[in-house]
């Protein structure tokens, strides 16, 4: 019984991670500390393998052309790795409350911007397509730096970043938001390989937890390759949006203590 | 510059986009095939299904692999597998980039395997 609890969590994680781009450790680590009691080294160590898990099932299962951009996102990596190894090596230096503040401030800014960019300067008589191929990613030097910062914010928290990653794509490069949460997956899976054998190491990773889940991560994320066929980028935008402001609520009551 | 507009059939893009899928493909499905064999072999064994169950196995002991119990060193095999296929798809691109002489982007997924490496390093 709790090997399909761990395996129906695995497939809500993998679903939302890879139609959102966010890998789905964001939904992986609240789940398994809350319902399975598993200590958060245990949970983080089993997302990163399911957020790999998810990145291996979007490049996997994507028809031609909606795999991610493979340029974009190594170039986009290069900034956000080197802010992550930055962000990890000064995470000693603040406080929990501050980077917790400082999550949802960035989470907010990232909501507020992706919502007015989808719905400024478009026709609305015009369905906005999800994939296109006929863009050039542009403000790369915003870009890189956005990319640094996020990466720096995921070196202070922890996390993998997808979340600020897709609005920098869609929202500042001007992306497509499709080939955004396709790329992002392809990053958030090199950040989380940057981290899991850290936690290989230390013996955090325990086959009975985590491979029920990363099975149905890895399932999920087939099936969101295939929902995404279907749906349009409104909703898309619309569920990210409404994620990314739960997540700064949250962040913004754990930061001042509510 | 690297917008998917320029790609033709057989542009270098198309092709790592290709070889990734089917990397990604064998990969993925070789880590998850032998993460399920592993946790059917330790649950058949007899190994208790309370959470968290037992750690998998130090890098270093997975050498004597047959010394150990069978289903947790499949089982972390696949993990380790799975945890290699970012860095595999990395190395793969810096291969192709190398073989259609593109220069710059070689530099640039060199740069992120270094990073990679570096953070792997930094964390442990």
């Amino acid at each position: 019984m709790t090997i399909l609890l761990l395996l129906g969590i695995g497939i809500l994680a993998g679903v939302l991670g890879a139609l959102l781009g966010l890998g789905g450790g964001i939904f992986l680590v609240p789940l398994l500390t809350l319902f399975f009691h598993l200590p958060i080294r245990v949970a983080v160590g089993t997302s990163l393998v399911g957020v790999i898990a998810t990145s291996a099932g979007v490049a996997a299962f994507a028809p031609r052309g909606r795999g991610g951009d493979v340029g974009l996102a190594l170039r986009l990596e290069m900034a956000t790795t080197a802010g992550a190894i930055g962000g990890s090596l000064l995470a000693g230096a603040f406080s929990d409350r501050l980077l917790h503040v400082l999550f949802a401030v960035i989470v907010f800014i990232s909501a507020g911007y992706t919502l007015y960019k989808g719905r400024s300067g478009r026709d609305r008589s015009t369905q906005e397509p999800l994939f296109r191929e006929d863009y050039h990613p542009r403000n790369w030097p915003a870009g890189l730096s956005a990319a640094g910062v996020a990466g720096m914010v995921s070196g202070l928290l922890g996390v993998g970043g997808g979340f600020i990653k897709v609005p920098i794509m869609y929202a500042l490069m001007n992306v497509p938001l499709g080939v955004a949460t396709a790329t992002s997956n392809f990053m958030v899976g090199i950040t989380a390989a940057a981290s899991v054998f850290v936690y290989y190491g230390r013996g955090d990773i325990y086959p009975m937890v985590v491979v029920p889940t990363a099975l149905g991560v890895f399932l999920g994320a087939v099936s969101a390759v295939y929902a995404l066929r279907r749906i349009g980028a409104a909703w898309v935008r619309e569920a990210l949006v409404v994620l990314l402001i739960l997540l700064g609520v949250y962040m913004l009551a754990t930061g001042l203590k509510l | 510059m690297i917008g998917k507009s320029e790609w033709s059939e057989e542009s270098p893009e198309k092709r790592l986009e290709s070889k990734m899928q089917r990397v990604s493909l064998v990969v993925s499905l070789v880590s998850l095939g032998l993460m399920c064999f592993g946790l059917i072999d330790m649950i058949f064994s007899g190994d208790s299904l309370s959470l968290p169950g037992v750690a998998v196995l130090a890098l270093k002991r997975l050498i004597f692999l047959h010394l150990l119990p069978p289903g947790l060193a499949l089982a972390s095999t696949g993990v380790l597998l799975l945890g290699l296929l970012p860095a595999i798809r990395v190395l793969l691109a810096i291969w192709l980039y190398v073989r259609s002489r593109n220069l710059f982007s070689t530099m640039v997924a060199t740069v992120v395997l270094l990073e990679l490496l570096l953070s792997i390093r930094l964390g442990s």
